[in-house]
């Protein structure tokens, strides 16, 4: 650079890469000046500011330049509505002259071109009305919401509740009504069985007494004769069967040592009802005379018991794992009538 | 009204080649340089630099951002004239020659 203005060709080219030099040198420039506020910006884009409000929007505007770019876009608007096209397409006495109307147009501008300005003034008005709209919806829509989906949530509980309280209800008093019944119907075998020694075969409406256990699986036990076996007639309507057995419970097994009671039907690999009790417990019921049975009972649903053949299997699982099965065989035809 | 259509096309300052994509590396004193130097000259000339070079606006648009002057195409380029010369008086000033600013492009 020299003292004399260049000239010619060298001239333009040194100016050239002078402001080229000044576009990457500006380039790199912190632009963090404190923007005018609201009223300078207007009163400056306006041509009504002071000499005051000139200077800091010169200030701003040689240091910030994004200040620059969002003036630059919004004088542009500004010269459009002074055109005599815009004028002429909107009658301009109501909507350009009247200095009012000009500066709510440019106002409204504003708010879209500098949302940063509007939020930058008043932030903590912002905050209060953000804040206060909030606790509005929370107050005024949580509780309806709540209502809406939790009533009907509700209802349904309630609703399930009920049916199951009036299902345990319904199938609580049929229960009873059966356990008198067959209750009844023990007690009244209990004098025919205490008055004569049980028959091979014996013929029961709903209960069958299964007094001659197998030694082992499908063998008869030593004296138990026939080869008759001991038959259950279903009886319609009624919806539960009773078997009455006795089991053997060795003298040596422990109160604790584990049993288990099984029906199985045969050629069926899964019993049909399957239960387990201690050497204590069986011994407490059969040697229980406040029934008069004497005996282990079993209340079987009607419904398991399909025409065949049948046993009842007693195996002690724990302390003689080797002991031998009871197996107490019986079949299950249907009525005549 | 900004600039008049007679002068529109009276611009004598040479349309700034587009910004390279890397910025070179201007050494810090010289950039705090052209701060000062930027500072020391009138703030319309300063704005008119700045858009014409930094943001590079158009005369015309440069205008735009001081509607308040009133000025013509042909004003505004005198200014910038005389203000760029200032500057580069003022570059000179710090040691910043032409031969140094073609080193740094």
């Amino acid at each position: 650079m020299n003292d004399r203005p260049p000239e010619g060709e060298n001239a333009v080219d040194e100016e050239r890469e002078f402001i080229h030099f000044l576009a990457v040198a500006l380039r790199g420039l912190p632009d963090d000046h404190p923007l005018p506020d609201e009223a300078t910006v207007l009163a400056y884009l306006d041509r009504s500011a002071t000499a005051e409000q000139n200077r800091v929007m010169l200030e701003a505007l040689g240091r910030s330049s994004a200040l620059r770019r969002h003036v630059l876009g919004l004088a542009g608007d500004l010269e459009a509505l002074e055109s005599p096209h815009f004028t002429a397409q909107f009658s301009g006495a109501e909507v350009v002259s009247p200095p009012s109307m000009r500066r709510f147009l440019i106002k409204q501008r504003m708010k879209h071109r500098f949302p940063w300005l509007y939020r930058r003034t008043r932030p903590g008005m912002f905050l209060i009305v953000q804040a206060a709209s909030a606790a509005l919806v929370i107050l005024l829509v949580l509780p309806a919401y709540r209502g809406i989906v939790e009533l009907p949530a509700a209802r349904v509980q309630i609703g399930a509740i009920q049916q199951q309280f009036d299902g345990v209800s319904r199938q609580s008093n049929e229960m009873r009504q059966q356990l008198d019944s067959s209750l009844g119907e023990i007690e009244a075998l209990k004098s025919q069985i205490q008055a004569s020694p049980p028959e091979p075969e014996w013929r029961g409406s709903s209960v069958l007494v299964l007094a001659l256990p197998s030694a082992g699986d499908g063998e008869r036990a030593p004296g138990g004769g026939s080869t008759v076996l001991p038959t259950l007639v279903r009886t319609p309507g009624r919806s539960m069967q009773v078997l009455l057995f006795v089991p053997s419970i060795p003298e040596d097994a422990a109160p604790e040592a584990l049993f288990r009671i099984e029906v199985v039907r045969k050629g069926h690999p899964e019993p049909i009802f399957r239960d387990e009790t201690t050497a204590g417990e069986l011994r407490r019921v059969v040697s229980d005379d406040s029934t008069g049975t004497g005996g282990w009972n079993l209340l079987l649903p009607a419904a398991e018991l399909a025409p065949g053949e049948y046993a009842v299997r007693v195996r002690q699982l724990s302390g003689r794992p080797t002991a031998p099965v009871q197996e107490f065989p019986f079949r299950v035809i249907e009525s005549a009538r | 009204m900004y600039g008049s259509d007679e002068d529109d096309n009276h611009w004598d300052i040479p349309d700034p080649s587009p910004l390279p994509g890397e910025v070179p590396e201007i050494p810090g004193w010289a950039r705090e340089a052209l701060i000062a130097s930027l500072g020391a000259i009138d703030p319309v000339c300063r704005i008119l630099i700045q858009a014409c070079t930094l943001e590079e606006m158009t005369p015309r648009e440069a205008l735009k951002l001081v509607p308040q002057l009133g000025l013509t195409n042909k004003q505004v380029s005198d200014k910038v004239r005389s203000c760029m010369d200032a500057l580069r008086r003022s570059l000179r000033g710090h040691g910043i020659q032409r031969e140094q600013v073609r080193e740094w492009l």
